[in-house]
């Protein structure tokens, strides 16, 4: 609790987060470039697949990345709708647009995977169907975070909504489990460990580390700049007022 | 020539693969960059707003840039 109070400081933050940039660049282009040179031209076709199977390696990452950020999302705005502090608003509201890009992009590359794998663009199964209503959740959480005049109203009603929406998380990663679904169950998280060959889990995990460097890389220029709106709102106050 | 066609084929999934990597590589570079614009523009208003030998109250550009 007292490191919370500690780093919730905004500029205490930005003065420890704003050197760690380089740092966050070079883990995510390095994983990346090594990643997609091993996606795209090393790793192998499948034998069932064949080269379609290569959409995993943005496919999964996006996926991962979808659900990493909501949780992520949720628990800064907890923190900031029961403890108050600023910062947790910022970057529960910064989060939001990046982890509704990967949604996006989890549901796009599903989609062309799919077409050729399954015949069809789009099922209504349950991961499918559940990760378009995360994708809903993160529209509508920005939406409500944005419909108010007052900055911190928009904050709490946008932070109660990614709660009750936070019982999606475990139903996506379970619907494959619970549900007759024509998405895969899974080939890595699995409590007897992941089923996938080196060949492929290597890039993959490349991938997911170059995207979740990308996160964090991208969200401290989007808390630095929302501590930045913070202070440009209430000197216009001040300066409107006096 | 033959290698590199068939690299870009994919076993006939080229129309596939490429666009989900294509859109993927847009969106993630687009929301880098307009995270950096964004906050440039920010810090460009907060300096103009602290400098105190700027007049706040005439300043346009400074009262009517939104800050996102």
């Amino acid at each position: 609790m007292a490191m919370i109070e500690k780093y919730a400081n905004p500029n205490r933050f930005l003065s420890i987060a704003r050197p760690l940039v380089p740092w966050l660049a070079a883990l995510t282009l390095i994983p990346l470039g090594v990643g997609l040179y091993m996606a795209l031209i090393t790793s192998p076709p499948d034998y069932q697949q064949g080269d379609s199977v290569r959409l995993i390696y943005v496919h999964v990452p996006a996926a991962w990345m979808a659900m990493f950020c909501y949780t992520s999302l949720v628990v800064s705005a907890a923190v900031g709708l029961i403890w108050k502090h600023p910062l947790a608003d910022i970057m529960a509201r910064e989060t939001a647009p990046i982890g509704a890009i990967f949604t996006f992009l989890a549901l796009f590359t599903g989609s062309l995977w799919g077409k050729p794998m399954w015949g069809t663009w789009w099922v209504w199964d349950a991961r499918l169907t559940s990760v378009l209503i995360l994708f809903f959740l993160y529209i509508g959480y920005m939406a409500l975070n944005n419909a108010f005049d007052n900055q911190q109203r928009g904050a709490k009603a946008s932070a109660i909504l990614a709660m009750v929406g936070f019982i999606n998380i475990p139903i996506i990663k379970f619907s494959v489990d619970w549900w007759n679904t024509l998405h895969q169950p899974a080939s890595i998280v699995r409590m007897d460990g992941p089923t996938v060959h080196s060949s492929m889990l290597i890039p993959l995990l490349l991938m997911a580390v170059g995207y979740s460097f990308f996160f964090l890389w991208v969200l401290i220029i989007r808390v630095d700049s929302g501590v930045a709106a913070g202070k440009i709102r209430a000197l216009r106050q001040r300066n409107a007022q006096g | 020539m033959e290698t590199i066609s068939t690299f870009f084929e994919m076993g006939g999934y080229g129309p596939y693969i490429w666009p989900g990597y294509a859109v993927s590589a847009i969106l993630m570079i687009g929301v880098f960059i307009t995270s950096i614009r964004t906050l440039k523009t920010n810090r460009t208003i907060l300096a103009k707003l602290e400098d105190p030998a700027v007049d706040l109250k005439n300043e346009d550009s400074i009262n009517n840039e939104t800050q996102a």
